[in-house]
């Protein structure tokens, strides 16, 4: 389990689709974010892991510097392990030297091309921000190459999607975690744009491969997984409260993120950094989570479909257990898409395929394999401080 | 906007990771360009390959058995499917000896568990390489489907490395000697499989019903067979 810490609902911008607009409000303490880590030592988890997430964290560099210098030295002696998730304007060469040297994980959010950007992730002043953003992407890149990017895809920004996806592609960003604004407005058409910008994805997907490149598109590589490890699938799927937990800047925690903002009154609370974690509470919203979806039973895709995301359903519908259109169509299509890629790849026998999906040691083969090429510097894996 | 469930949908024609993991040449045969120019990466290929074959003899040790972690030479010999304990004691003083499997019994399981997978056999003979040992006439053949199959039985057993007991107790480990052969053959064109008797023990069920275990881990280690080839592409 990983503890999110949403250190205030300030942000230096304001994406329209943003599921908690950002306010004014409390800043999370120290003392409040070191109680948070205390708990994380106090699971029987062998590492803990630590979200700094706003509104904008890079809002507060001090309070992320203070609370990774306690991590680093915690009296539990457990590893702790950080990652941040910034729009990228503060993100500047000496935090990215910082995280470095931390080992702190840092995602940045871009949309891709400037248009498709620009129509959403704006400036709290209302000025573009894909000029801005870009620099500090590169410059993230070259000190991180395989730093996550988070892109959303809007019903009126669909059609870039594939040329977004081959952009960053081109600029060299190896980790893309693509997903939609499920609460957007979609439509049969706007849907059908989607599911041509697909195709095209997917015709990617085989040339990249094809090219032995290292690449990962969350989109198919989730849902090839959810054929290739099926027999352990079902146990990687989202289960509310249970993963993580959510901190607001009082403290109060919450089953995920987007439950954050609905405040300590709600009945999406869970406790406090003080108290605890209020088992009851957490029990009953995993329990109404984990019921049967409406209209899934039946479905042949059931078990590999991502309807098991309540957050994601509470934030489309309203409630945890039914599920939108826009997700049961996606994934549908997904599936097909990523299915086909499957055995095309797997007919002819690709080697990059083969290795990345079905080796249990690929990932350490990669890293040798880009420590050889110095695509990472082995300096930069460890922490000299 | 709609939606409605998928009522219906095929499997997808690429394997799971537990099917491609039973046939572990297949990754060991489809190594990227780049890491063949390694000889960091193809190094710890090896070394993590052998790993890998270790961790899944104890990941799949449910229903579908185990299979041994034999190297093979060529990527055309079936890993060992362990169905069966395979070793055991018979002599004077024991109370509840096994059951051996005849070569003719282990054959006729052998080509009817085949047979139900549409995979006849011929009498052409078919000899199977080996490193240590003579060539070995491999039991069963099939010149269409390109697999010829050997069973380790007590005919074959100190031809094939089994090691006598001085004794007036004689042991028995057919599952090493067949670890031991798969780690010998070699073969070009045609897939090997290696079977081998399960000894079942006596000591709780009569000499009929553990003829017929027998029988059925047997068949057990055939059907694995017909699924690693199938992986394969041979099938």
């Amino acid at each position: 389990m990983h503890f999110t810490l949403h250190l205030s609902s300030a942000c230096n911008m304001k994406c329209d689709y943003c599921y908690a607009p950002p306010r004014d409000g409390a800043v999370m303490t120290e003392t409040v974010g070191r109680r948070v880590m205390d708990m994380a030592a106090e699971t029987n988890e062998n590492s803990c892991g630590i979200v700094f997430f706003g509104g904008e964290p890079l809002l507060h560099k001090n309070l992320v510097h203070s609370l990774v210098e306690y991590g680093e030295h915690h009296p539990s002696g457990k590893p702790f392990h950080f990652k941040v998730t910034t729009n990228g304007v503060l993100l500047d060469d000496d935090f990215i030297a910082y995280a470095v040297r931390h080992g702190i994980v840092t995602a940045l959010s871009l949309d891709g091309t400037a248009p498709a950007h620009d129509a959403h992730r704006r400036l709290a002043n209302g000025m573009p921000s894909w000029d801005r953003v870009l620099p500090r992407l590169k410059a993230l890149l070259t000190a991180r190459p395989y730093s996550p990017v988070f892109t959303t895809v809007n019903p009126d920004t669909a059609p870039y999607l594939s040329d977004s996806v081959a952009f960053l592609m081109g600029l060299g960003v190896k980790y893309m975690i693509v997903s939609l604004n499920y609460a957007a407005d979609w439509t049969d058409k706007t849907f059908r744009i989607l599911e041509r910008e697909y195709k095209k994805l997917a015709a990617l997907y085989l040339q990249w491969t094809r090219e032995e490149r290292k690449f990962y598109f969350s989109p198919f590589e989730v849902k090839l997984s959810s054929h290739i490890n099926r027999h352990c699938y079902q146990k990687e799927r989202c289960e509310l409260a249970k993963k993580q937990v959510s901190v607001d800047a009082g403290g109060f925690l919450y089953p995920c993120v987007q439950f954050a903002s609905m405040g300590p009154d709600s009945a999406w609370c869970i406790g406090n950094v003080f108290d605890g974690i209020n088992e009851a509470a957490r029990t009953r919203i995993q329990q109404e989570s984990m019921q049967e979806k409406a209209g899934c039973q039946d479905c042949a895709l059931n078990a590999r479909c991502n309807n098991t995301c309540g957050c994601l359903n509470w934030q489309t519908t309203g409630d945890l257990n039914t599920i939108s259109p826009v997700l049961c169509r996606y994934e549908q299509m997904l599936m097909k898409t990523s299915d086909r890629i499957g055995e095309k790849l797997y007919r002819e026998r690709n080697p990059q395929f083969l290795q990345k999906h079905y080796n249990e040691a690929y990932p350490y083969l990669s890293l040798i394999e880009d420590l050889e090429k110095g695509v990472i510097q082995a300096a930069r894996m460890t922490n000299p401080e | 906007m709609k939606a409605s469930p998928a009522k219906r949908y095929r499997k997808p024609k690429y394997p799971d990771k537990l099917e491609v993991l039973e046939a572990p040449a297949i990754l060991r045969d489809h190594v990227p360009s780049t890491w063949k120019r390694s000889m960091r990466v193809t190094g710890a290929l090896a070394i993590f390959a052998g790993a890998q074959a270790g961790m899944l003899t104890g990941c799949i040790s449910g229903a579908q058995g185990k299979h041994a972690t034999a190297k093979h030479r060529s990527g055309m010999v079936a890993p060992i499917f362990m169905h069966g304990e395979g070793r055991g004691v018979t002599g004077c003083v024991v109370i509840s000896p096994p059951v051996f499997l005849s070569e003719e019994e282990a054959a006729q399981v052998i080509s009817e568990t085949l047979a139900k997978a549409q995979i006849t056999v011929s009498k052409q003979p078919y000899r199977i390489s080996t490193a240590h040992f003579s060539e070995i006439d491999a039991d069963i053949y099939s010149p269409k489907n390109k697999i010829a199959m050997e069973f380790v039985g007590m005919n074959d057993y100190f031809k094939m490395g089994g090691e006598p007991t001085n004794s007036s107790i004689s042991s028995f480990d057919f599952q090493r000697v067949a670890v031991g052969l798969s780690n010998d053959a070699s073969a070009k064109d045609v897939r090997i499989g290696i079977f081998y008797d399960p000894m079942t023990s006596t000591s709780e069920q009569s000499i009929d019903e553990a003829r017929a275990q027998s029988k059925a881990l047997l068949e057990a280690q055939v059907k694995d067979f017909i699924d690693w080839i199938k992986v394969q592409g041979t099938l």
